[in-house]
């Protein structure tokens, strides 16, 4: 039998839960069986934990099944006929009264968006004292990065945020998840880069805030869109509806050090201050880089020619390809992008290959044609592991991981990003070119 | 703007009286739309003069998100009504209801509700029959509702019906009355004034039969085009009373004895059959014998507990242990990426952590059929068939489709691609797990091991050589391949092979020729081990040895001399035995001075400890408790050790803490470590699924002994203060 399958991406059901997972003090109501909720809260739990155990017993209460997030509704095919209003008035009630949160969220499941329960009056009714915002259809197989998005703005809908005021140069981050590899790391990288030009983060969105700080994103003064698919609507939203501008720097992500500094740049430009102390302190690392590759290189003639295959989200894929080729002079041999909200991306890098010849790659997949780096998620690197006769080197930059524990946050964007990167690739290549 | 829904019993004149109430408006000078909720489309027909409108739901299906535009949806008919169809599935497949929901939807996002209209009037199919059609009935939509009605029992029935929808959902009265469209029978007035006075609403219009409607009907437009009729001021008369501010109702509706006594002037007698509800779930013993396939149950389908995890990823997770066969996934992608991320995450774990490959487990074969909206508004089953086809190109011996809860809910039949199943070539197997709708995970474990073994057992093999079967392998766990190892090895010194995996690491060829082997071997004697050995002895005829895979010295002992027994080869086993007792002597002697006389408390879901019994005992240590958990795999607790130990089974989940500091003991155990936060006690952790053979147990000795010999206590558990102060 000719293998037919690979990696299953999650799609906008999962990208609303992991939106809305991504704030401290909100919690998340699965309408739903458990079935969705088992997976759910695994992944919320070991992406951003909250809590020091796996233990189930630590968890008894009916809803949470022996997980500490996302409490389920656990509807069973009586609840699809008869719907779900008595085990969610009971849940929310139950759930909602909590004091630790401050914002009760309740997602349908794919089944429960079928029969039409309305959720929102059934939270008006049962918890009037307690803000709730209800999303009764995330969206049947559609993007990921869309029922993010689509969650997010509607909790920033509901939020009722002072007005614009934008005099401090804070700035939100746009367009990153709990889902993206390394999202803790990367987000204080930027933080740090910006915070050497005296320019302050206020929000990353989903990231890790709390309410609060989420409630005052107009506090910025400009909000920046890290990955369109994942922010530019919402960026669009807060101009139209809170006057507040956006960047969407030309760049793209801040992945490799010229596009970290174009995009330092930019942010500065609008903002008015100066980039410099992060630029030198990106100076810095590039020369750290240059000596390790410098010494590399001069044993091996590498990473020059190497090939490399990519296999991600568009915004991602185009940063890896132009920095892996345009700095250190690789090839790529295979691009295989996930689905994708804005289309521009993907057409952005196909021509910034076919200028060099090398568009090729966006029609060959890494399984038929092979080469030495793979960049991907765990699951295509298992694959590819099983299934590839030739060495290669696999570098995780999306969600599953193999398994490896990062008590070291790292980060993929930035200049810390950019040396890590380096650093995987010149070890990864020593066990191909042994 | 007001929002006015019309409900009523199908085929009574909701649509004839909608567009007219819409066209008088219009002729006030309103700006009025109409949107029409019923799959049959038809609603706007007399405004439009016959122009069929462009249904929402068609156009979603052709249009792609960025290019969706209001002006597309919208037909501008008579009096410059805005026309609006949900259009929706032919009868008897997708769901409707969702196509309701799905159409409010797209009419919110593109702006519509915020153009200047004064009007919005629903013309909304039959019955509430499912939440996609109250939709209208909801807080952010109508502020008025009518029910249209003759004096018919089957309409006054729907009407109290409608009514019942209406005080689901109520907040403050919403209803503006009946609108009574005469059917010409005998007494009709009668009753639908009867009606109206017990359910305490007015009768805002009575519109009789007339030849008129007929004609305008037939020229496809409205009576205000059609003729001069006498109706006209009926319809004005009537958009005027909605047009201004009036009293509204609360519901009331009727019991249905109520109605039949009140409509048809016939008392309902009580039902003479007093119906207990017996909880036969409660008196269940543990290995009922199982009947016929359809009446396996999971552990927690029979008790009426939550369902923990759903039929759709059990199947799936036995499915894909064929490896030379494809499962799809019907549904949306949500269900397969979850499925599949479960399944592969014990891959990637024994991959990255052991350096093990489980090539199911890395590379699943499971696709997603990938149901959009509009699949499962319209029903997925040529998407479905076209998935089929794609993967029968690449040459599978079987296919495995595998329905999820939106499926189920929509009610798309499998047996409409089962001409697709190729006897020769590909076989097509259809597990409708339908989600959770089903059960359960075990449930859907059950569903496929049952319908595997009808599809694929080829039942007139006759058993034959010094083979065995496996059965009930668990096989996500990390141990599985492990212990197959050890098994194999014990059975390969008495000569005995394995015949078929069922269902684990397996293929369509080994699953034909399962009858070839004469003796089968339960991995676990738990639920679903004993489920699985009665249903394949009942149905194939499959022996079985009456013991799982063992644990521990005694119990391996055993296992390895009676299976050679059968196999007539005692005369092998003596030496192996001897071999290992020297073994398992010699460490108990070694880790008895560190353990003898340590007190010992296990909480645990496992159901069989012996394994940690037998060692614990020979080694001296005092077991001061077992906890047995309940657990979904599991009801039958069972130890060769009873009376040696305080037992409490079920054990309360919360009551460790409180028996821990009670009484002390040296050593807790249990299938995951005490937090650090809570308990200050030494605890180790004990798998669900445990190591076989001689050894077993001994192991986890050996690691106590190092902790109490060298007196470690971790630094970090310590820091508690710090992970509030900073992280919490």
């Amino acid at each position: 039998m000719r293998p037919c399958t690979e990696n299953i991406w999650p799609d906008a059901f999962s990208g609303a839960i992991f939106a809305l997972e991504g704030i401290r003090d909100v919690v998340v109501i699965l309408n739903g069986p458990t079935g969705c909720k088992f997976y759910h809260s695994a992944i919320s739990d070991y992406q951003y934990p909250r809590d020091l155990s796996f233990d189930p017993l630590n968890y008894p209460e009916i809803y949470y099944f022996g997980q500490p997030r996302v409490p389920a509704t656990f509807l069973d095919g009586n609840d699809y006929i008869y719907g779900a209003a008595s085990k969610l008035e009971k849940i929310l009630q139950r759930v909602g009264g909590k004091p630790q949160y401050k914002l009760v969220t309740v997602v349908n499941s794919p089944g429960a968006a079928l029969i039409g329960d309305d959720l929102q009056r059934l939270a008006r009714t049962h918890i009037p004292q307690v803000p709730c915002i209800c999303i009764e259809n995330t969206g049947f197989s559609g993007v990921f990065a869309e029922g993010f998005q689509n969650a997010l703005l509607q909790l920033l809908s509901h939020l009722n945020p002072p007005g614009h005021q934008g005099v401090e140069p804070y700035v939100n981050l746009v367009g990153l998840s709990i889902y993206h590899k390394h999202y803790r790391g990367s987000i204080k990288e930027l933080q740090r880069l910006l915070s050497l030009c005296g320019v302050k983060v206020q929000t990353t969105m989903c990231c890790g805030n709390s309410l609060e700080e989420l409630r005052n994103f107009t506090r910025a003064r400009l909000n920046v869109v890290l990955d369109p698919d994942y922010g530019l609507e919402v960026c669009q939203w807060m101009k139209s509806h809170h006057h507040m501008p956006y960047l969407l720097p030309a760049s793209g992500l801040p992945l490799g050090f010229e596009a970290t500094e174009r995009w330092i740049t930019q942010v500065c430009s609008a903002l008015g201050v100066n980039p410099l102390p992060a630029l030198e302190d990106i100076e810095s690392c590039r020369a750290r880089a240059f000596l390790h590759l410098s010494r590399y290189n001069s044993v091996t003639g590498l990473p020059r020619g190497a090939s490399f295959a990519v296999k991600t989200e568009p915004a991602l894929a185009a940063a890896v390809t132009i920095w892996l080729h345009s700095y250190l002079g690789m090839l790529p041999a295979a691009i295989e992008l996930l689905p994708s909200i804005h289309h521009c991306t993907a057409q952005k890098l196909e021509d910034y290959l076919r200028c060099y010849g090398l568009h090729q790659a966006f029609h060959s997949k890494f399984m038929d044609c092979g080469a030495d780096v793979l960049l991907s998620d765990g699951n295509t690197l298992g694959q590819a592991q099983l299934l590839q006769k030739q060495p290669f080197c696999g570098i995780e930059i999306s969600l599953p991981s193999l398994g490896y524990l990062d008590v070291v946050d790292k980060s993929l964007l930035g200049a810390s990003g950019a040396m890590l990167l380096i650093e995987q690739i010149l070890n990864g290549l020593r066990f191909v070119y042994s | 703007m007001k929002q006015i829904a019309i409900y009523g019993k199908g085929g009574i004149g909701k649509s004839t009286v909608a567009a007219h109430i819409s066209a008088a408006l219009a002729n006030r000078g309103l700006k009025v739309m109409q949107v029409g909720c019923d799959p049959k489309h038809d609603s706007t027909r007399l405004l439009t003069c016959g122009r069929a409108v462009v249904t929402v739901l068609d156009y979603l299906q052709k249009t792609s998100p960025d290019q969706r535009q209001r002006e597309d949806i919208i037909d501008v008919g008579y009096g410059g009504v805005w026309c609006v169809e949900a259009g929706g599935p032919k009868p008897g497949v997708g769901c409707a209801g969702r196509g309701i929901l799905t159409t409010f939807d797209l009419i919110k996002k593109l702006g519509v509700m915020d153009s200047g209209l004064d009007v919005v009037i629903y013309d909304v199919l039959g019955d509430v029959v499912c939440g996609g059609f109250a939709v209208p009935l909801r807080y952010e939509y109508a502020d008025e509702v009518y029910i249209v009605t003759s004096g018919e029992f089957m309409s006054l029935y729907a009407a109290n019906n409608i009514l019942k929808g209406v005080h689901n959902y109520d907040i403050q009265p919403r209803l503006g009355g009946l609108i009574f469209n005469h059917k010409g029978l005998a007494e009709e007035e009668l009753r639908v004034q009867r009606f109206a006075a017990a359910v305490g609403l007015p009768i805002c219009a009575v519109i009789p039969r007339s030849e008129d409607f007929a004609i305008a009907e037939q020229m496809a437009c409205t009576l205000f085009q059609s003729s001069h009729s006498k109706l006209h001021s009926l319809f004005e008369d009537l958009a005027a009373q909605m047009a201004a501010e009036h009293q509204l109702y609360p519901a009331h509706p009727l019991d249905p004895e109520q109605l039949e006594e009140l409509i048809l002037n016939r008392y309902v007698m009580p039902s003479s059959k007093d119906i207990a509800y017996e909880d036969k779930a409660s008196k269940l013993t543990p290995d009922a014998p199982a009947e016929k396939a359809t009446t396996l149950l999971s552990l927690n389908v029979r008790r009426r507990e939550p369902l923990h995890g759903c039929a759709f990823n059990g199947a799936v997770n036995v499915a894909i242990q064929v490896q030379d066969a494809v499962t799809i996934a019907h549904g949306p992608r949500s269900c397969a990426h979850a499925s599949y991320q479960t399944i592969t995450s014990a891959g990637r774990k024994s991959q990255f952590e052991r350096g093990v490959s489980m090539p199911a487990h890395i590379l699943p074969p499971l696709i997603s059929s990938d149901l959009n909206e509009g699949r499962l508004i319209f029903g997925g089953i040529s998407e479905l068939r076209k998935r089929i086809i794609e993967v029968q190109a690449c040459q599978p011996r079987a296919i495995f489709v595998v329905t999820t809860c939106p499926t189920g809910i929509i009610g798309d039949n499998l047996e409409e691609i089962m001409d697709l199943d190729d006897h020769h070539k590909t076989r097509l197997i259809a597990l409708e797990a339908d989600g959770n709708i089903s059960g359960d995970y075990l449930q859907g474990m059950i569903t496929a091991y049952v319908e595997t073994a009808r599809a694929l057992i080829d039942p007139h093999i006759t058993p034959a050589g010094e083979l065995v079967n496996i059965i009930g392998e668990k096989t996500i766990a990390s141990v599985t391949e492990p212990n197959l190892k050890i098994i194999k090895e014990l059975l390969r010194q008495i000569g005995v092979g394995i015949n078929c995996r069922f269902i684990c690491q397996t293929t369509v060829g080994e699953i034909a020729g399962f009858k070839k082997a004469p003796l089968n071997l339960l991995a676990y004697d738990d639920y679903m081990g004993r489920l699985m050995r009665d249903h394949l002895g009942l149905n194939y005829g499959a022996e079985f040895y009456s013991r799982p895979f063992p644990r521990g010295f005694e119990e391996t002992s055993r296992w390895l001399a009676e299976i050679a027994a059968f196999f007539g080869k005692s005369d092998l086993v003596n030496g192996i035995i001897n071999a290992y007792e020297e073994l398992y002597r010699l460490q108990i002697a070694g880790l008895r001075p560190a353990l003898e006389g340590k007190r010992l408390m296990v909480v645990t879901y496992n159901h069989d400890i012996d394994w940690i019994l037998e060692p614990a005992l020979d080694l001296g240590m005092e077991v001061c408790l077992v906890g047995i958990l309940n657990y979904s795999q599991d009801n039958h607790f069972r130890s060769r050790f009873k009376g040696q130990f305080p037992l409490i089974e079920p054990y309360p989940q919360d009551r460790r803490l409180e028996d821990v500091a009670r009484l002390k003991p040296d050593i807790f155990l249990s299938n995951h470590a005490l937090s650090a936060y809570d308990s200050g006690v030494f605890t180790d952790v004990i798998p669900l699924c445990p190591q076989v053979g001689f050894l077993s147990g001994v192991d986890l000795a050996q690691r106590w002994t190092q902790i109490f010999r060298h007196n470690i206590n971790e630094g970090w558990k310590r820091d508690a203060a710090l992970y509030r102060k900073y992280l919490a």
